[in-house]
């Protein structure tokens, strides 16, 4: 046995271990002690200094070091007197059939640690059509690529998923290999908004556009030059109704009543009508005052209208033109419907929002999602939401649409209500943040999958803790180190926190195996 | 009336250790029991020690003890003895049993005679191995040390055990060295008594018999010079002028009739804070060579450059690293003795008295 480090101390949740010399652990690092019928699986949160000699020994040591710099001088046995204290606490039992228990028991006293290895984690699922793989079981910073992480996607994407990191911790790399993997599964349709227009794969990139089957599985949409084989993101004007905003754009009682009126007068032309309409030409038959009050209200709602959606009155031809073409009055009465239709059947629909502001590519992400929760709730009244896939709604930035501020000062968007009760109808809410602190508790604790990459913020880690599926609250420093690409899955589907290595996108790609001759399904959009 | 302010008795104090100990007068030789000769201690003395890239083996010994119990009628001690190996920094194997560990327990019972009341002691000893009763004294011995005083109890009891079994422990060492070795006892190579005495002897004869030098280092010394000045001081004083960064001054053959080392001190790393008492058995040294009284200081002065005490023997500290009994450990044997006293109730008086005995402890709590 290749010893770490040897159990002295402690109590459940934090079991000091004395490091053997050389074996230089890490925080994260995964230990195993072996135990009559089972193996404990241990894992380090915190290293400390540890030594034989008194603490103002110490100081006078280093001050004769220092200060007189003697020859000749040295510390004799210094591995011995001098050492390394591990705090770690124990992940799980291991029985000897692989069932897998929370321990309730410690190592044995001066029992001998060792570092993990890939035989230990053979209770960890292999792959399959609906799991995906989300990284390489890490040890510290030590990547043990034999074990790998499957998580069954249908039980992930039906519980939400929360991605939270600051920037430059591998974020966007990681929702690339997660919809990746979805390309292969047919139990999951997913709908990403892609604000920066990253996930695809243009120009000759290694992207979602790599994959063997995406010309089967993936469906793109971009305003501009669609490239072969994807589609135009034009959205009819028509299908837009006024609750798609609610939660997105702030309006006021009046504004409401009035885009409801016009809703309710016009249907799917209310929009253009708002955005026509002559503001000299109101209340004529009325009172000046109220007049002046319908006058104002009208000029803000449209001013709102034009800067949510990003629109134009082209006066000349009478008619409301959008500055990206995403909007538009006459076509893309379609695609929210064939959007809907393509998740429906299992497919990962990137919708190319990089031209949009905010709040239009919210607007966008709404209609759909409004309308594939409609289906799902219709499909479960009649019985039928077991033959659909899992819907999930992958959307960047979340507490624009799922933070407390947001939810407190405006109406339920649909996001929210996704995140709320999607769940029973099959529809999840895929997060990526960098804020989860401002995410209501009840929210975050909702989404039972949390890929935790790192973050420096206290505030941050704290509400990660505070909601995580598993005791995290001795790994604050462990999250805090977590380096690029290096990640802790919590989640009630894992039977611990899982510390993960998430693989470079460009591997994954690289490595995934061609389709078998015969077996791709041909899709001509 | 005096103020309080105006009443120092520390500023008394201090002028009257003035009065007593300064502007003494040199007299640089070391003040010896039993009028027996000291050697002059002047800068040309001080012989440089060199330093060796092949040190000899070492043998460090020492031992603790540790009161676990006690009342009127009884001692329970805690004894660990323990030996350590190196050849200058590098600890080197391990005797077959580098520490032992027993307790004794010494009884003090009525034995009247017709004409007085008086007490007698009885001593047993118990190892948690019986095979270690080789490095242990014998329950006669320690008894047969134990001397009567005015209190009907002498002091010593408790560290008894302890102290005879550090030359038993030695002598064992020895005989698994071979010649050229040195065996390095914490402190001296004084005795007090016959019995220890005799302890001594055996350890000698055994070395001598195996070629291994017996020596001691003691980190202190009582010693003062004929001017009444502490030997060490001195010495440190007058090696100032020597320029040696370690050295060597032989100060005498013999301090008392209880000793049998030729005493030297040493200063063993050039930045050490403090010269040692060292000692060396005499009969050995009085046969050595200048080359091999040099091999022995230099192997010394190889195991002494621990940054941890510069200049102190590390061997020692490791000995003393195992062979001190902490406080934790008898509060521990003694929680667990209390526990088994509890279980009988025929022993319920033992505890009691136990409790009476270390009122003293209960009243530090309150008074403290």
């Amino acid at each position: 046995m290749n010893v770490a480090g040897q159990v002295v101390g402690g109590g459940i949740g934090d079991i000091l271990v004395r490091q053997q010399s050389g074996s230089r652990l890490e925080v994260g690092d995964l230990l195993v002690s072996e135990e009559e019928n089972s193996i404990l699986i241990l894992e380090v949160f915190g290293l400390q200094y540890g030594s034989q000699i008194d603490g103002r020994v110490q100081e006078m040591m280093s001050g004769v070091i220092l200060e007189e710099e003697p020859p000749d001088a040295e510390f004799y046995e210094p591995n011995f007197v001098n050492y390394v204290m591990a705090r770690v606490k124990a992940l799980a039992r291991v029985n000897r059939d692989l069932s897998v228990n929370l321990p309730k028991s410690l190592p044995a006293f001066f029992g001998k640690l060792r570092i993990i290895s890939s035989e230990d984690l053979k209770f960890l699922q292999g792959g399959g059509r609906d799991r995906i793989f989300i990284g390489y079981i890490r040890s510290g910073s030590k990547v043990i690529r034999d074990a790998k992480v499957w998580l069954d996607a249908r039980d992930i994407f039906t519980h939400h998923l929360l991605i939270p990191a600051t920037t430059g911790r591998g974020k966007s790399n990681l929702v690339k290999c997660i919809l990746y993997h979805l390309l292969d599964s047919s139990g999951v349709g997913a709908l990403v908004l892609d604000a920066h227009n990253e996930y695809y794969g243009l120009n000759g990139e290694i992207g979602l556009s790599s994959h063997p089957d995406a010309r089967n599985s993936l469906v793109y949409y971009t305003p501009t030059d669609p490239p072969p084989g994807s589609r135009h993101l034009t959205i009819s004007l028509d299908t837009i109704r006024p609750d798609h905003f609610e939660g997105i754009v702030e309006f006021s009682d009046a504004q409401v009543r009035t885009m409801r009126k016009y809703y309710s007068d016009y249907r799917g032309e209310w929009i253009s009508q708002i955005m026509l309409t002559d503001l000299s030409m109101l209340g004529e038959a009325e009172s000046r005052r109220d007049a002046e009050t319908r006058s104002i209200t009208m000029a803000v709602l449209q001013q709102k209208i034009r800067q949510a959606l990003d629109l134009e009155v082209d006066r000349e031809n009478n008619v409301v033109v959008s500055r990206h073409n995403v909007f538009d009055s006459v076509r893309g009465g379609r695609t929210a419907d064939d959007v809907v239709q393509n998740i429906e059947e299992g497919r990962v629909v990137v919708l190319d929002t990089s031209k949009l502001n905010d709040e239009a590519e919210l607007v966008v992400g709404s209609i759909i999602a409004t309308r594939i929760l409609d289906h799902y709730r219709e499909a479960k009244t009649r019985g039928i939401l077991r033959e659909k896939p899992v819907a999930t709604i992958v959307i960047e930035e979340a507490p624009r649409v799922i933070g407390e501020e947001v939810l407190q000062s405006r109406t339920n968007n649909i996001y929210s209500t996704i995140a709320r009760e999607g769940r029973k109808f099959k529809v999840g809410l895929t997060a990526v943040t960098q804020l989860s602190s401002v995410i209501p508790k009840a929210i975050l604790a909702n989404m039972n999958t949390k890929i935790i990459l790192g973050n420096e913020m206290k505030m941050e880690r704290m509400a990660l803790i505070e909601s995580a599926s598993q005791d995290l609250s001795e790994d604050d420093r462990t999250i805090a180190s977590l380096d690029r690409g290096e990640a802790i899955i919590t989640s009630i589907f894992v039977p611990f926190a899982l510390p993960i290595q998430i693989p470079h996108f460009e591997e994954i790609a690289r490595q995934h195996p061609p389709p078998a001759p015969g077996t791709a399904r041909v899709k001509v959009f | 009336m005096q103020s309080m302010a105006g009443h120092r008795p520390l500023d008394t104090l201090v002028r009257n250790l003035r009065a007593g100990l300064t502007n003494m007068v040199h007299n640089d030789v070391v003040m010896t029991r039993e009028g027996r000769p000291g050697l002059e201690l002047k800068p040309e003395a001080f012989r440089p020690i060199a330093r060796t890239n092949a040190p000899a083996r070492m043998a460090f010994v020492d031992g603790g003890n540790g009161t676990v119990a006690e009342s009127p009628n009884f001692v329970i001690s805690l004894n660990r003895l323990y030996c350590g190996l190196f050849r200058g920094r590098d600890r080197t194997g391990a005797p077959p049993d580098p520490r032992i560990e027993f307790f004794s327990l010494v009884v003090r019972r009525a034995a009247h005679t017709e004409t007085e009341y008086k007490t007698e002691y009885d001593v047993s000893l118990f190892p948690h191995d019986d095979s270690h009763r080789r490095y242990m004294p014998t329950e006669y011995d320690v008894k047969a040390s134990i001397r009567d005083t005015p209190t009907g109890s002498d002091p010593r009891i408790p560290s008894l055990s302890r102290s005879l079994g550090e030359w038993r422990m030695a002598r064992a060492t020895v005989q698994t060295l071979e010649r050229g070795d040195i065996l390095v006892m914490d402190g001296s190579l004084t005795t007090l008594d016959r019995i220890e005495s005799s302890y001594a002897q055996d350890l000698y004869r055994s070395a001598q018999d195996r070629g291994v030098v017996v020596c001691a280092l003691a980190k202190t010394s009582r010693l003062l010079t004929r001017g009444g000045e502490p030997l060490l001081d001195r010495v440190h004083e007058i090696s100032a002028g020597t320029g040696h960064g370690m050295w060597c001054i032989e100060v005498a053959e013999q301090v008392s009739s209880h000793d049998r080392g030729f005493v030297m001190a040493v200063k063993l790393h050039p930045n050490a804070a403090f010269p040692f008492r060292f000692e060396i058995l005499r009969e050995q040294f009085l046969e050595m060579d200048n080359a091999e009284k040099d091999r022995i200081l230099s192997s010394m002065a190889a195991n002494s450059c621990d940054v941890s005490f510069l200049g102190y023997p590390y061997g020692l500290v490791d000995a003393d690293r195992y062979a001190q009994v902490r406080n934790s450990d008898v509060a521990m044997y003694g929680a667990l003795l209390e526990s088994r006293l509890r279980m009988d109730g025929d022993l319920a008086g033992i505890l009691r008295s136990m409790r009476a005995y270390g009122a003293h402890e209960r009243l530090n709590g309150v008074s403290s």
